[in-house]
């Protein structure tokens, strides 16, 4: 709670309706010093104190002999020892005091009979000391009332920045011991988090490691299933009870090349088998079916590998119109409709 | 919004001759001519108060009495720091006035009669009315604090004088209004809030 939300609890305490714990709540807090929250309360104060002004309203008039009864109870007071200080003078605390007689107090040496001449001269003289021993003192017990009112002021203000600076190191302990605590444990949570990284660290290079494996297993899994795909088509094509075969063979240009053609005519599917070809630069390998009559059917297009193998299949065209030969030829690109390049590898067809 | 003639110097009369601060460090010291002053010029008002709240002539006129004897006794308990003497002085009469009618401390007596013939005899004993211009500055002061009042609405005036002159609690004047506790207290803060504004002690809160 600030000062500014106290102002409610001030107006309260001021005419002395605000109730625990709030009232020692807000004593609490100017003892420690607040100026502004004292400010408030003297001015609260100050206002409240004014609704009495509205009783002077000429209705009553202050008795007489009011201020002489004040008077009598005021001199009655100082009468008799030690009944009241301000008689005399105080020279120690309130309580206890030492109370010397002051000038009018020692106006009670006028009773004295002392002679003529010398003797009224002798009297005047110890009147004139008593006189200024009496002021001095007077002054000098003024200076000393004055000083011990100001020691009391210091003295509480003292006892007040005390009291503040006590809690204030109180505070600051707390807030170290607290910093000291806060501290440990950011210490600790920042050692798990290097750890946690350096195991995060570890795990990403195992997961970038595994998964490297993983591609080249699925890249071997995808080569195997090709591959078995393959034989399985080879094992059935073998299986097949109308299985046509050519041997195409190497050409002047090319005369290790081979090829072999599986004609399935069961499952209508065809199969050409290359090796020693050479890789073409540029260029790919053309299978075409040549007719009876002399045409030129383009089956497909290939390439070989680094040994010069490849492979190409398709479905056998339906009709199938007697065949003659079958060669491969090297071509520009796809899409040849008539054999452009070298002939690579013939066969006939008995 | 309307407002009063606001109070010159605060909560203290101007000083005439001397200030109220100034008699009142004399009357620490024990300067009965400063008390004399002091009694001249707050005699009116605290026997005022002191009549509004006990109700009876010779109680007030005690009252009177010992509230100027204690500002005499234990004048060095004044602290300037914590406000105007003439507050401390209604706040004290209010204190003491108020004490008296919940049946505190008795009528009091010291057996000075000896003492206040003796003085009658020296001339001290007649009743020093307040010298007109100082008569004059305290009832407009009373009069622009009634101007104030008066432009409170009616609940918050009435619980300010309930509370102050009756001296009731809180509680006790929300019973006597029939009205919730604290509804009564927020009319005693709006009150003070609202008095001050027009006396123009201190910027508006609005």
């Amino acid at each position: 709670m600030d000062c500014k939300e106290r102002q409610d609890d001030i107006l309260l305490y001021a005419i002395g309706a605000l109730e625990e714990p709030e009232r020692s709540r807000l004593r609490a807090h100017m003892a420690m010093g607040c100026p502004e929250c004292a400010g408030q309360v003297s001015q609260a104060e100050a206002t409240w104190s004014l609704v009495g002004l509205t009783a002077l309203d000429g209705k009553w008039a202050v008795p007489a002999g009011a201020k002489a009864a004040l008077d009598a109870r005021i001199e009655g007071s100082t009468e008799g020892v030690g009944s009241d200080e301000k008689h005399g003078l105080r020279l120690a605390g309130e309580r206890g005091a030492l109370v010397l007689p002051t000038a009018a107090g020692a106006g009670g040496v006028r009773g004295g009979k002392v002679g003529a001449g010398w003797g009224r001269v002798l009297l005047a003289a110890c009147l004139a000391v008593g006189v200024t021993a009496g002021a001095s003192w007077l002054t000098l017990g003024s200076a000393m009332q004055r000083a011990e009112r100001e020691a009391g002021g210091l003295r509480a203000e003292v006892s007040a920045v005390r009291g503040a600076q006590k809690m204030a190191e109180d505070e600051l302990k707390l807030a170290l011991t607290m910093q000291e605590e806060s501290d440990e444990k950011l210490a600790t949570a920042t050692a798990a988090v290097e750890q946690f990284k350096a195991k995060l660290a570890e795990a990403e290079t195992q997961l970038t490691s595994l998964k490297s494996r993983s591609d080249a297993l699925d890249e071997m899994v995808v080569s195997l299933r090709t591959d078995l795909t393959a034989t399985r088509a080879v094992a059935e094509m073998l299986y097949s009870k109308q299985l046509l075969t050519l041997d195409l063979k190497g050409q002047p240009g090319q005369p290790e090349a081979q090829a072999r053609l599986l004609v399935d005519l069961q499952n209508k599917i065809w199969k050409l088998y290359a090796t020693d070809l050479k890789p073409l630069d540029g260029r790919v390998y053309e299978f075409w079916l040549i007719t009876a009559d002399g045409a030129k059917v383009p089956m497909g297009n290939f390439t070989v590998d680094a040994k010069g193998q490849g492979t190409l299949n398709g479905i056998v065209p339906d009709p199938l119109p007697k065949l003659a030969a079958a060669a491969v030829s090297d071509e520009p690109g796809p899409g040849a409709t008539e054999p452009t390049g070298t002939l690579h590898v013939i066969g006939q067809f008995q | 919004m309307s407002h009063v003639a606001p109070l010159k110097g605060g909560t203290s009369l101007p000083p005439q001759g001397e200030d109220d601060f100034s008699l009142m460090e004399k009357i620490a010291l024990g300067d009965r001519s400063a008390m004399d002053l002091l009694y001249r010029r707050y005699s009116p008002v605290v026997f005022s108060i002191c009549m509004r709240i006990v109700g009876d002539q010779g109680i007030a006129e005690d009252l009177l009495i010992d509230v100027f004897f204690e500002l005499w006794r234990k004048g060095e308990r004044y602290d300037p720091a914590r406000g105007a003497p003439l507050t401390y002085i209604t706040t004290l009469a209010r204190s003491r006035a108020i004490d008296r009618k919940r049946g505190k401390g008795g009528r009091w007596n010291t057996g000075a009669e000896g003492a206040i013939e003796r003085m009658a005899d020296a001339g001290f004993g007649e009743d020093p009315a307040p010298t007109p211009p100082q008569s004059s500055m305290l009832n407009e002061q009373a009069g622009a604090v009634r101007k104030a009042l008066s432009h409170l609405e009616e609940d918050h005036r009435a619980t300010l004088e309930l509370s102050y002159f009756e001296g009731l609690s809180h509680s006790q004047i929300a019973t006597k209004l029939g009205k919730p506790l604290g509804t009564v207290k927020t009319h005693i803060r709006m009150g003070i809030i609202r008095m001050r504004e027009l006396l123009r002690m201190e910027p508006s809160r609005d």
